[in-house]
This record gives structure tokens, sequence and C-alpha cells, in this order.
């Protein structure tokens, strides 16, 4: 395979995040470069491809979008596994999506071993109902060690820098790094069968807590 | 023997109204067989059919009949049997008893006038199109109606207009009638005496005679009985006393023996003119009885009127004869006199001349007696003169009614025949206009054959139709005169009244049949106006067609230079017509269309474009006119009439309804099948917790939402509700925005199932559930829809919190896939590919949004009914159908890009339809009942639970 490929490196990434805060419109608009206001919801996982040149480096993405619902976290926690870099989304007219972002941060940190993280804050083209400062979550970004964006979706408002940078971080952590993650991402892309639902103990516990 | 027709319980709806029973259907096979065979028969107001079936809980029905253009006879003799007349066939029923028959005449009437209505209602609001031509049709119609003073060819309206006048006529001839005091004219036939009064032109006056005033309604008076049906009532009674000939035959051999006698009275005078005393008196009350009789026989009056001026002729030689008899007896007196006064033998003498003088006073009177009885049957003759006229006007009359009538079935049945044929060209040129859209060089045109097929095909068919009708009245004619043969009046009273029953029932009939083919009529003449729009249209376009291929043929000659806009204008011209542009962005459930007008600035593409366009509205058409689409519908209307009607609440399980469920439901009858299998599914419950149970899991949602006192993972729940109400079916007109018009709803069934199932509360996907459900049913009961599916068809725990049964069933699935599937499966496993990353939302929406809406829709149809498993199956269809395609993908990333376009490889259900219920057999669920189990248990051992 190694012969006939078409990229340097294939990283795959994971948009997570509460329900309705524009997980799909992001990758939506990064892949497609569509909008749509009300983009129908996202049931289990979904994905899309992008290619995309980081510093002359082809590199081919394979972005993961999951079901924000509780519930399903059961099935995207199994999609964790292999990914490269995670984007926690949440929506900056919704402060309860903000206060989750905690979660879901905690979430990675149970799934996966080492992962580049973006903090995005969707809607941003919302002035009159946001209700997340920037600057809070930029604070907040911060103290976390975690890159930050507002972006709007709707707009086209920082959508392509956020997704350069993630991969940047990504491709950088891999030439630093090239022996850690590079083995089985370049056999395959996907997510390994037999990983899906069998899933240890270790890994759902933080969810029965 | 027919005492089995029995009128089950009338299963009435409110809505519909319905009849079912066993009938004995009699059919004639061969020559001399006749069948009588016993059949379940239903009729329901939603079809215009009428179904029989083998029994009553049938699905499948044996034969049907088509009602819109029926007509209904009975013959009152044949106890319970009535005729349905249509297309050129009559179907004989029998019922146990005439109040039956009455009943099922009523409602076949009544649906009939439904059937018709609701056509006409579809095709007023369907036909007014406008045209490209810019010509609104109903205002071309308009000044049709109007009372314009020329008549506009091909429309019946100058017909019409004469029989303003002919009524104006005949009032007057009623009036001179009346002051005339002839009682026995029959005022009702008001149009028939004016034929009467002139009688030299009666026939051509009366063809384009009417029963029927211009606005459609029957004349006042023509819905009552000619009083001359009514003298039949007479007519045989006496028939039954005598035959007509009888008296005839009587006062023939009276006149020839009164003759013969008459010579004797030269030689005995006396004893001859009291025979002919008595004679006279036996004639006089023969003739008196034959006044009676004559007045009854109406058939043939002239003849009527010659015998009775004959009558009165030998009467007049009678009194001549007598007064001759009677000079000869004075004659003898005064020989007698003369013998006296020769004076032999006084005393003798005397005596016999007192005896000769009493004769001579005998003979006196009665011979007065005889003038004065003379006198009366002149008078009586005079009197049966009048009656004679008056009789043979109200047999002209009949005949007259008759004759119109007839003429009015026969135009009935023509113009309904017209009407048809006019339908099918119009629709014929339809297509050709649509085929226009294309870029189409060589199209037939249909010139012509409107006139062709209206001229030849409908003089045929008319008469085809007719003879049913023609046949019955000389059957009731002949009839009339052979009740000679019977001897009860009784039973004959009752016959008229029969007939009379029975004449009423069929100018009821005239009276339904003729507004029926005033509707068409009306149809009719709107077609043709659309018609020639549309033929205008067409020819338009394709003179402009021409002239860009022209322009294209010899692009180089300097002169053919085309103005700029055309070719764009033709283009999107091509994208409005025939529908309205407005229409034509979503379908009847909503889904707004997705052919996007392409953006392409290439002409080529955009042309191939339209022509795909074309294509498959030729293709949908053809769809829908083929036989086999018509079989299907046809299966279904006769289902559900059974099951309403015999079965008005809920739908029994039985192999031959799977089998037609699985044929897809047609959407016309959706709302109806669905929501009969969701209350078979859920009446038990609905039943424990009582009528108004949605209203009130409603009102508690409403309260808690006021008050705020909901805790805080309920109050999540509706914050996700809310959330995903827009982002539910976000390609449907009726769910796209967080206001239209079914958004409301949606959130009230969500709300309300929340309540009602705490411990699944909301899972996303039910959205999608809940809201085909709305597409629809109402919103209590896509309520029930929704526990019907969840509660009742998918197994337990597929949409709880950690849907553990979904979960386990992508384990299923993944095993099956194994087995069924074997090359797909490897090729997936050493792609490592998941399955369950496509297929957790087949399971958990019944692929909608995976497939196209008139797919899943179909979906649902056998997934209502058959529950999860159908999910297994189409699953194994799709991927089976989609292997080819997969198997060549060479990663992850087109894998996916394959199957969540699964849509390009699916185009129609029926294939899909054959892999999921034929080629995957066997399919046991038991098989995968014992797997899910397994995993299931699995899973929770994992600690896959919360």
């Amino acid at each position: 395979m190694a012969g006939t490929r078409d990229y340097d490196h294939l990283f795959k990434l994971l948009i997570i995040g509460d329900s309705g805060v524009g997980k799909s419109s992001l990758l939506l608009r990064f892949a497609d470069n569509t909008f749509s206001e009300n983009y129908i919801t996202t049931i289990g996982v979904d994905f899309k491809i992008r290619t995309m040149d980081i510093n002359g480096q082809r590199v081919k993405l394979q972005i993961w979008d999951t079901a924000g619902q509780e519930r399903f976290r059961t099935i995207t926690s199994t999609y964790y596994r292999g990914t490269h870099g995670v984007v926690v989304v949440y929506d900056v007219t919704n402060g309860e999506s903000f206060g989750n972002v905690k979660r879901w941060l905690q979430e990675i940190e149970n799934n996966c071993d080492s992962v580049q993280k973006v903090l995005v804050g969707n809607k941003c083209e919302e002035s009159d109902r946001r209700v997340v400062l920037e600057s809070d979550a930029r604070n907040y970004a911060q103290s976390m060690n975690i890159a930050f964006f507002e972006t709007s979706a709707k707009e086209d408002k920082n959508v392509e820098p956020m997704f350069t940078c993630i991969t940047s971080l990504v491709l950088t952590a891999k030439l630093a790094n090239p022996s850690s993650a590079s083995k089985d991402q370049h056999r395959s892309g996907g997510v390994s069968l037999k990983d899906n639902f069998g899933n240890t103990n270790q890994k759902k516990k933080c969810k029965c807590g | 023997m027919s005492a089995t027709a029995t009128i089950s319980p009338p299963a009435r709806e409110l809505r519909t109204s319905a009849i079912c029973g066993y009938l004995h259907r009699i059919e004639v096979r061969s020559i001399g067989l006749i069948t009588r065979r016993r059949y379940w028969f239903a009729l329901c107001d939603s079809t215009p059919y009428l179904y029989w079936y083998k029994d009553s809980d049938d699905i499948k029905c044996i034969g049907r009949v088509s009602l819109s253009g029926a007509a209904f006879t009975y013959d009152p003799k044949e106890k319970g049997r009535f005729e349905i007349h249509s297309n050129n066939e009559v179907i004989v029923l029998e019922c146990s008893s005439d109040k039956q028959r009455n009943e099922w005449m009523r409602a076949l009437q009544s649906t009939r006038k439904r059937s018709w209505k609701t056509t006409k209602s579809q095709s007023d609001s369907s036909l007014d199109i406008s045209s490209l031509t810019g010509r609104n049709s109903s205002a071309v119609l308009e000044e049709y109606s109007s009372p314009s003073p020329v008549p506009p060819p091909r429309s019946p309206k100058p017909k019409k207009r004469t029989q303003f006048a002919t009524e104006n006529l005949s009032e007057s001839a009623e009036s001179l009638n009346s002051s005339e005091n002839t009682q026995s004219i029959t005022e009702e036939l008001c149009e028939v005496t004016e034929e009467v009064e002139e009688p030299p032109t009666p026939t051509e006056e009366s063809s384009t005679e009417w029963y029927l005033n211009p606005n459609g309604q029957l004349n006042e008076r023509s819905l009552q009985m000619p009083k001359t049906i009514e003298s039949p009532e007479s007519v045989l009674k006496r028939l039954a006393d005598h035959s007509i000939e009888a008296p005839f035959r009587a006062i023939r051999r009276n006149l020839s023996s009164w003759r013969g006698s008459r010579q004797n009275t030269v030689d005995e005078p006396v004893v001859g003119s009291r025979v002919s005393c008595r004679q006279v008196v036996n004639l006089s009350t023969f003739s008196k009885f034959k006044k009676g009789t004559v007045s009854s026989v109406d058939l043939s009056p002239e003849e009527k009127v010659i015998e009775l001026s004959d009558k009165v002729s030998s009467l007049e030689e009678v009194v001549d004869s007598l007064r001759a008899a009677l000079l000869l007896a004075q004659r003898n007196n005064e020989a007698l006199k003369k013998i006296e006064d020769m004076g032999e033998n006084n005393e003798e003498m005397r005596e016999y001349l007192l005896e000769k003088e009493r004769q001579v006073t005998e003979l006196h009177i009665s011979n007065s007696m005889n003038a004065r009885r003379v006198r009366d049957l002149e008078d009586q003759n005079l009197k049966l003169e009048d009656t004679i006229n008056d009789l043979q006007q109200s047999v002209e009359a009949f005949r007259e009614s008759l004759r119109t009538k007839e003429e009015l079935i026969l135009r009935m049945c023509e113009e309904d025949h017209r009407e048809d044929l006019l339908g099918s060209i119009s629709e014929r040129s339809l297509n050709v206009s649509t085929d226009a859209n294309g870029i189409v060089s060589d199209v037939e045109v249909p010139e012509g054959i409107l006139v062709d097929v209206s001229s030849v095909d409908c003089e045929e068919a008319t008469r085809r139709l007719m003879r049913p009708f023609l046949l019955f009245m000389y059957v009731f004619i002949f009839r009339v005169l052979d009740e000679e043969n019977v001897r009860d009046i009784g039973e004959l009273q009752d016959l008229v009244d029969g007939y009379r029953t029975q004449n009423q029932f069929l100018n009821a009939e005239i009276v339904e049949l003729h507004a029926i083919i005033q509707s068409l009529e009306t149809r009719e003449k709107k077609l043709i106006r659309q018609n020639f729009d549309l033929e205008a249209c067409y020819y338009q376009l394709k003179s402009r067609y021409l002239m860009v291929l022209n322009h294209f043929k010899s692009p180089t000659k300097p002169g053919k230079i085309m103005e700029p806009g055309v070719l764009k204008e033709l283009l999107e011209e091509s994208a409005r017509t025939p529908r309205e542009s407005q229409q034509n962005l979503t379908d009847q459930l909503g889904f707004y269309n997705k052919d996007e007008f392409s953006t392409s600035d290439d002409l080529l593409d955009t042309a191939s474009f339209y022509m795909k366009k074309a294509g498959d509205i030729v293709e949908a058409t053809k769809l829908e006119q083929s036989e086999e689409y018509m079989k299907w519908l046809q299966s279904w209307d006769s289902f559900l009439v059974n099951n309403t009607v015999s079965r008005p609440v809920g739908i029994m399980s039985s192999p031959d309804l799977k089998t037609l469920i699985r044929t897809g439901v047609p959407p016309a009858y959706r709302g109806r099948v669905w929501k009969s299998i969701v209350t078979h599914w859920v009446k038990d419950k609905q039943a424990e917790l009582g009528n108004g149970y949605y209203q009130s899991m409603l009102k508690k949602a409403g309260t808690k939402k006021q008050d705020g006192s909901y805790d805080a993972a309920i109050k999540q729940v509706a914050i996700f509700i809310d959330l995903d109400l827009a982002r539910t079916l976000p390609t449907n007109k009726l769910f796209d925005e967080p206001d239209s018009a079914n958004i409301e709803k949606l959130r009230n069934v969500l709300y309300a199932f929340r309540y009602h199932n705490s411990h699944v509360g909301y899972c996303q996907g039910l959205n999608r559930l809940a809201a085909i459900a709305l597409l629809y049913l109402d919103e209590q009961d896509a309520f029930w829809f929704l526990v019907a599916c969840v509660e009742h068809l998918q197994p337990e725990g597929y949409y709880t919190s950690s849907l553990i049964g979904a979960v386990a069933d992508q384990k299923v699935l993944r095993d099956l896939v194994a087995e069924k599937l074997p090359k797909l499966a490897a090729h997936l496993r050493s792609l490592e590919v998941d399955l369950s990353l496509f297929a957790l939302c087949w399971f958990l929406t019944c692929f909608v949004d995976v497939l196209p809406h008139s797919i899943y829709l179909t979906i649902f149809d056998a997934f209502l009914y058959e529950g999860n498993k159908v999910l297994f199956r189409f699953a194994l269809a799709l991927l089976k159908i989609c292997e080819p395609h997969v198997l060549q993908c060479k990663t992850i990333g087109t894998v996916h890009q394959c199957l969540s376009k699964a849509q390009d490889h699916i185009t129609d259900f029926k294939s899909l339809a054959q892999v999921a219920f034929n080629e995957m057999n066997p399919f046991p669920q038991k098989a995968i009942e014992t797997k899910r189990q397994l995993y299931v248990t699995q899973l929770k051992d994992s600690g896959h639970c919360m």
C-alpha cells in the first residue's frame, strides 16, 4: 500500500462535544465547504476525509464526527482509539455546553494515551446570544494547555485555521516522536474491528462513576 | 336458499358508510348453465369498487366491479335479486329479502355518488393549471357557459337551449289541456302532451327533449309516476277476469244470433221480439263491460275505435230491426181487428183482442225501454270514444317518456365513454409535452386521435352499454302483457307496487347518472381546453427547439445567429413545465426534491441533466400506468375495503397480509394501514391506560414546564428534544425550520413519550421515527406509533441510556453478514472497517435518511408489521446490493463513501425487497434472538451498562 498512496501522512481526528454545538457543521464546512442551518442529527458516528498541505507535506485527514447525546458515548468512545487529534467543541450561546467541556476532556484522558487537542467555541457569529465570553474560554484553554479557537461554521470564520492548527500540532508531535504513533497508523486508517465493542473494563469505568 | 345472506351488524364507521354481507352471485356460464355462488361482499365509501371475497376475513378479493360508471336495476318479481351494469358487464346478485336489497342499492348509490364527487373535486382542483400560453382554462370556460348568442361548436348547449322553447310550448299546451277539462291527460308529461297537440312533427321534436332542465335537475314532475303507469293496475285486474278478446266474440255471437232470429219474426213476431229484447239487454250489458275493457286496452286504440264504431252501427241495426218488428206487430193487430169486424165469435174475439192489446202495450213498453237503452249506449259510446282518445294520448305520452328516458341513458353512456377517452387522450398529450422537455426532435403528434377515437369507439361502446337497459325496458313491457296468465289479483297488486318502487328507483338512478354526466361534461370541456393549450404549448416549444437545433446544425451561416437569451429561456422553461415552479420544490409529503438546478455552465451537462430528468418523469408515468402497479393498488384497495368494513378496528395477522405488506403500502393508504397496525400492537396498552392518555402525558409535560419543578435530568432531555426538532428531517418542508408546520407536533409527541417511558426518555433517532409517523398520522397516533416501535417492535434496550439492545444487534448483524455474505465480511475485516459505523444508524432509525424516503417509508411498512427482524433483512439486502462496489474499495474512506451513498445503488424498493425477502432466506427469527440474547449477556458482563 505504501507505494500507491497519495499522501505523506494519514491522521485521524475526532470531533466531540455536546449535542447541537455544531460538530457536523464544522466538519461539513471544512470538508465540503457547505453549510446548512439545520443539518440532520448525527446518529452514532460519521466521518469525512480531506487532504491538506502542511509545510509542503500532504496530510490526509480522516475526521470522525460523533453523536453528542450522552447515551451514544458508549459507542463513540470506541472511536477514540488511534486518534491523533481531538477537536472539543462547545457552543458560545450555550453555557452548559462550555461547562461540559471538562467532562469531554476527561473522556479523552480516559480513552487516549497521547493526543493533540483543540478547544473550539462555535457559533461565534451569534454575538447577541453569546453567553460564553471569549476571554474566559481562552483562559480556560490556556490553563489546560490546549489550543483555542472561536469559529463560525455558518460564516466560515476560523474553521480552516482551526483544522490547520490541529493538523500541524499532530504533525509536529508525530515528527518529534515518530516511533510512538506511526506504527499502526500507517498500516491502516481504520478502527480495529475487535476493539469496537469488546472494550476493556478499564475504559468503561469512567462512565459508571 | 338465499337465507344465508346475512347483513352482519352494519359496521358503520363515523365517516364512511359501509355495508358488507354474504350474497349469491348468479352467473350464466355456458348455454343454460346457471351457477349460484355465495361470496362475501364488501363495500365502503372510500373506494368506488364493490369487492367480493371467498370469506369474510379474506385479504385477497376474488373480484371487483367499478361503481363509478355503473347503473343498478332490479326486477321486483325476482325476490332479493338485483343487477349491476358496469363496463359492459352485468353482475347479478341475490340477497335474502327485498329489504336487504334496498339497503344494498342505497349503499351502492351512495358509494357511486361519493366516488364521482371526489373525482370531481379532485379534477376541479387538478385541472386548474394555467398553461404556458397564459390562457386560463377556467376563464375560457366561463366564456363558454355565459349565454352567448352564438353557440360554440361541439358543445351540448344548443340542444338545451331549444329545450327552453319547448318547455314554454308545453306549458301552454298544459293550460290548454286543463281548460278542456280532459282529466286523464297526464299533466306530468307536459312535454309530451305538446306533441299530442301537434301531431305532424312529433319525433323530431322529441329527440331534443329532456327530462331535465338546463340546470341539470329533473323537471318538476318528471319524477312522479306517469298516470299511464297506474292504468296497468286496472288492466291487470281486468285481464285476470277475462281475456280482451272474449267480450267481442260474445258480442259478435249475439249479433249473428239476433240477425238469424230477425228473419223468424215474420212468422213469429211476438216470440222474436221478446228474444230480441233480451238480446238487446244482453248487448247493453256487454257493451257496458266492453267499455271497461276497452278503456284498459291501451295498446292499439285505433283498432278499438274501429271496433267500437262497428258496435255502434250494429246496435243501430238492432234498433232498426226492432222498429220493423213493431211495425209488423201493429199490422198484425190491424189485421186482427178486421177479423173482429167481420164479427164471428165476438166473445172469443174480444178476448183475443185484449190479449193482443196487452201484447201491444208490452211491446210499446219494451220498445221505449230499448230506445232509452240505445240512447244510453250512444252516450256511453261517446264517453268511450273520449276515453279512448285520452288513453291514446297517455299511451303516446308513456311511450314518449320511455323513449326519452332511453335516449337520456344512451346519451349518458355515450358521454361517459367519451369522457374516459378524452381523459386518456389528454393524458397522452401531457406525456407528449413532457417529452418536449427533453431535446426531442421527432415525437409523434396526437393529431386526429381525438376526433377518430371519440367518434368511432363511442358509438360502439354506447350500443354495448345500452343493451342491458333497452332489454330491460322491453322485458318490462312484455311482462305487463303476459300477466294474463296470472290469476291472483293480490299478487298482481304487489307486483304493481314493486314496479312502482322500481320505477322510482330508476328515476332516481337517472337523476344521479345525469348529475355524473354533467360533472364529466365540465371536466371534458376543461380537459379539451387544457389539451389544446398543451398542444399549442408543445408546438411552440417544438418550433423553438427546432430553431435551436437548426442553429447548431449550421452555425457558420451568418444570417442564423440566435438571439442570446433564447437558449437560457428554453432551459428555464423546461425546468418549470409542466408543473408550476412552486409545487416543484417539494413532493406530496413535503420532501424537497433533490434535483437542484445544475450550476454547471457546460451546456452538455445541463442537457444530459434534463434528459435524465425527462427520462425519470416518463419512467414514473409509465410505472404508474403499468398493469402490475394497478394490480398492486387493487389488491390493497380490496384488502382495505374488507378490513374497514368487516373489522373496523385493528388488523389481524395472516400470511396473506404479510405478503401484501411486503410489497409496500400505497402512499394513499399508508396512514390508514399504519394506524391499523399500530393499533394492533398497542391496543392492550391503550385499553389499560384509557382514553385521553396521550393528552394527560402532554399536560404533564406542559405543567412541569411552567413551574420549572422538574428535575435536572428531565430538563436536560427537554433541551435535547428542542435542539433536535429542526434537525430531524431537514429535507422536508414540514420539519426544516423551527417554526415549520409539524415541529410543534413533533415536540408534543416526543415530550409525551418522554413522560410515558421514562426509562427510555429521549434518544436521538426517536425524533426521526416520530417525524415519519407525523407524515401520515396525527399527533396522538404518532405517539402510539412511537410506543409501538420502541416497546413492541424493537427488542428491549434499543433506545435506553446504554443502547445495549442496539449494540448487541450490531454484533448479531456482524455474524449474519459473515454467514450470508462471507466475501464481504472478509473484505471488511481486512480493511478493519467496523460495520456498526454505518449500520447502527440503520437500525436505530429504520433507514431514515440512509435511503431515499420512498424506499425507507416502504421499509417502515414491513417493519411495523413484522418488527425488528425486517431491519436485518434490509440491512443484509443493502449490503448485498452494495457488495460488488464495496469489494472494489481499498480503504475505509472509500468503503464509507460507498455505503453512505447506498441510495445510488438502490434505485427501487422492489429489487431491494426481492433480495431482502427471498435471497436472504432462510432467515429464522429464533437464531437472531438467541444470538442477541448471547451478546446482551456478554455486554452486561463486560460492564456495558450504566
